[in-house]
């Protein structure tokens, strides 16, 4: 189903530099600041996660570097163009899917498509772009009998069809059933085999897990995570352990252990860097009393946990 | 890509889509047919005055270029309106604006669409008009060309008009209400359906300076009397006029995406 591109990015972008890259990205709204200092980067052949609560601040950070808004502060370079004043040379080079649009619903997805073929340079053959988004068996319908799964796809390939080297997503597939999310996961994860570079704005974590190579996490106008998703979940390494205190034992009982210990009610939680020693402390105590530790678990923080940790922080603050 | 080829192949989008809404195509082709028919039938005989003291016309003569003239403004005005807020609504218009095609392009495709439905429907207002009524066609080539002048020109008119208005509506559930509050009243007060003789003279002169009465009076001279623009030079000023408020309104203030 998917193609090698017809040409490396390289041949074409003539690759100095990253793909995107924002310095002190600012945006003000009369007195309201809704970028505090973005700085991005997004280099090529990647695919890197955007994350964020809503209002936080992703959609006009990507629409800054879609040339869509201006800036009020910093800099942004996309492709080695200022996307302020890139116009139709950077949008020849660039594929958008926004949030959410509509299309024309008397039209068919293949007339749909051959009608965005005419606005490129360079645009790939309509069957390809077709293929490319898994709509081979629908390209002959009109688009407004099409399922919301099977729309969303057909944005993604009119983003596909002028062959861009980098392309914007913007939630590509918030309010899907998990059926159409794993489609459009694996549309997007053939962009990357594509070779494009991708910018995938989202708020659900596990989307970000699974499709790309760096995520960036932005609350309140700023970012306050960025690297790959297993150093993010490295920096932050407390494990935690969980169990049911046994009967006859109290909190003042319980051993000497590296980690952080909370009690609440009958249930043990411990923060830990060090888990294997106080897991052995642990494990020694209750055996020694003929107990067993009830309930036990011990669970590595998700990128989930670390997401809610970092943007939940950002509110308080604001 | 040749911006001929560019701008033709969106009017083909356009024209395209616009045939395969029923609906849309009922209403702006047929709706203005079935009337000429109607209103022939029940007034066949009838005659009309265009002025106080002028000659008697039959006024099937009188209908059929208002009728034209009703087809021109909902297929191009009110048509825009809705059409065009609804794309900026749902997010379409935003999308094209993230691809290298040119503005120009999108609205020339809009425009040269449109200008084909006028023609396909004057084809018939006329054709079926001298058909069932003898509505009576211009008597002189320059009377054709001057009525084709005036239709097509009242055609870019009211597109720019309509490009121009979709920034007086918030959303596009409100856009055939408004569209219709200004398209229905000018359509009775510029007399496209009776002579607007009995009108109080302000109100009559009111209704005059918007651009349906010029037009209307336009395709009339043409049609009944043979007229050349030495005669209705008047209407084509007005019309012009007209036409660069709205190229400069919609240039100035078109807006791609839905207010935040």
């Amino acid at each position: 189903m998917l193609r090698t591109p017809k040409a490396p990015p390289s041949v074409r972008s003539g690759r100095d530099g990253p793909a995107i890259q924002a310095r002190g990205l600012g945006m003000r709204y009369g007195d309201r600041e809704v970028l505090c200092g973005i700085d991005l980067e997004v280099p090529h052949g990647m695919v890197v996660g955007f994350l964020g609560p809503n209002g936080a601040g992703k959609t006009t950070t990507v629409e800054i570097l879609e040339g869509y808004r201006r800036r009020t502060a910093g800099e942004a370079s996309v492709l080695g163009m200022d996307p302020a004043g890139g116009g139709p040379e950077l949008r020849e080079r660039i594929g958008i899917v926004l949030q959410e649009t509509g299309h024309n619903p008397e039209l068919t997805v293949r007339e749909t498509v051959r009608q965005f073929t005419g606005y490129y340079r360079r645009p790939r053959p309509v069957d390809e772009v077709i293929g490319l988004v898994g709509l081979q068996e629908a390209a002959g319908r009109r688009v407004r009998a099409l399922s919301g799964g099977q729309r969303r796809r057909l944005d993604v390939g009119l983003a596909l069809v002028g062959d861009p080297e980098l392309v914007f997503l913007d939630e590509p597939t918030t309010g899907f059933d998990p059926a159409a999310r794993r489609q459009a996961w694996e549309v997007i994860a053939g962009l990357r085999e594509l070779g494009k570079t991708v910018l995938l704005t989202t708020h659900y974590m596990d989307e970000a897990q699974a499709l790309a190579d760096r995520v960036a996490i932005i609350a309140d106008g700023r970012i306050v995570a960025e690297g790959t998703p297993a150093q993010l979940a490295a920096a932050q390494h407390a494990t935690r352990i969980r169990f049911s205190l046994p009967a006859g034992a109290g909190s003042a009982d319980l051993p000497r252990v590296a980690g952080q210990v909370a009690v609440r009610g009958r249930t043990v939680e411990l923060s830990t860097d060090d888990p294997t020693l106080d897991l052995l402390a642990l494990c020694g105590w209750a055996a020694g009393r003929g107990a067993a530790l009830g309930g036990l678990t011990v669970t590595r923080p998700s990128l989930e946990d670390i997401y809610l940790t970092l943007t939940s922080d950002k509110e308080v603050a604001a | 890509m040749n911006p001929l080829v560019l701008a033709a192949r969106e009017s083909g989008n356009v024209l395209r889509s616009f045939w395969r809404n029923r609906s849309a195509a009922f209403f702006t082709i047929l709706l203005p047919v079935m009337f000429l028919v109607l209103f022939g039938a029940i007034n066949r005989d009838g005659t009309v005055q265009l002025a106080p003291g002028g000659p008697q016309i039959g006024y099937t003569t009188f209908f059929a270029p208002g009728m034209l003239a009703m087809a021109i403004m909902a297929g191009t005005f009110v048509a825009l309106v809705i059409g065009l807020t609804v794309m900026r609504d749902n997010g379409q218009l935003k999308r094209l604006r993230g691809t290298p095609l040119p503005p120009w392009a999108f609205f020339s495709g809009q425009v040269v669409s449109r200008l084909v439905l006028v023609v396909v429907e004057a084809v018939l207002v006329l054709g079926l008009g001298r058909l069932l009524f003898k509505v009576s066609l211009p008597p002189t080539v320059a009377g054709w060309a001057t009525f084709a002048l005036v239709a097509l020109l009242g055609a870019a008119t009211f597109t720019a008009l309509g490009v121009a208005f979709t920034r007086l509506v918030a959303n596009a559930d409100s856009a055939p209400a408004l569209a219709n509050a200004a398209y229905l009243p000018l359509l009775f007060l510029s007399g496209a359906w009776f002579p607007i003789s009995g009108l109080p003279h302000w109100l009559a002169s009111v209704a005059g300076d918007f651009p349906l009465a010029p037009m209307l009076d336009g395709l009339r001279q043409a049609l009944i009397f043979g007229h050349g623009l030495g005669t209705i030079w008047p209407d084509i000023w007005k019309l012009l006029a007209w036409l660069a408020v709205g190229l400069l309104v919609a240039l100035r203030t078109f807006r791609w995406e839905r207010a935040a």
